[in-house]
């Protein structure tokens, strides 16, 4: 069984912030969902936010298959640190 | 340059049913107003193909409205922001068709703008992008 997670959109500063980010996202879900992260995409969108929103999309699938249930949204916030702005 | 990961902090969601293969999107924002309007998921709920839209109040996702396909199986789905208020959708049919619609997004939910079938005997995972 996996959790098959879709980021919808993102915004981040440089590609150090964005490789950092990426990983917290996928711990967070993890988290979140009390299992694997199986995949996850994050489209980078270059900008200057204090924070970072995005949205991801989690079911859990078996065997790659999605299994029966809801298709969970939500929204996340990300501080940007301030040290890389 | 070494960034210090942090955990993001978890706002708020919304949730639908789906049966099978499912997509979210978000709308681009501008540069006046970066952050995202829309989210727009898609996905399979019963025989039928679903395009759900909600509003992202930045307290709540504020259910705005959906669309039925009725009778059309999915067996691969994708979902992409273009504008301020308009997403794709690709999706690929049981009987092996891609189809790639557009929709406008609006106070009353998703509406479709446009569409085109490529196929039929399209096999595999469904994917979008916008191009920057």
């Amino acid at each position: 069984m996996e959790t098959r997670v879709y980021v919808g959109w993102y915004e981040h500063k440089d590609d150090a912030t964005f490789a950092a980010t990426s990983g917290s996202v996928r711990s967070a879900v993890t988290r979140l969902a009390a299992t694997t992260a199986g995949t996850s995409e994050i489209p980078a969108d270059p900008a200057w936010p204090v924070h970072a929103y995005f949205a991801t999309g989690a079911l859990t699938t078996s065997n790659g298959t999605p299994r029966a249930g809801n298709l969970a949204i939500r929204m996340w916030s990300y501080p940007i640190d301030p040290a890389l702005r | 340059m070494t960034a210090r990961a942090q955990s993001p902090t978890s706002l708020y969601g919304a949730s639908v049913p789906r049966s099978g293969p499912a997509a979210i999107a978000t709308t681009p924002g501008t540069l006046l107003q970066p952050r995202s309007t829309y989210v727009v998921a898609a996905t399979q709920a019963s025989d039928d193909m679903r395009v759900t839209a909600w509003q992202d109040t930045t307290h709540e996702l504020q259910l705005l409205g959906h669309f039925d396909f009725p009778g059309y199986p999915l067996a691969a789905v994708a979902a992409a922001g273009l504008d301020s208020s308009h997403v794709a959708t690709a999706e690929v049919g049981a009987p092996g068709n891609l189809w790639l619609q557009s929709w406008r997004v609006g106070s009353h939910g998703p509406a479709i703008t446009g569409g085109a079938m490529e196929g039929p005997n399209t096999r595999g995972d469904a994917r979008l992008r916008r191009l920057v």
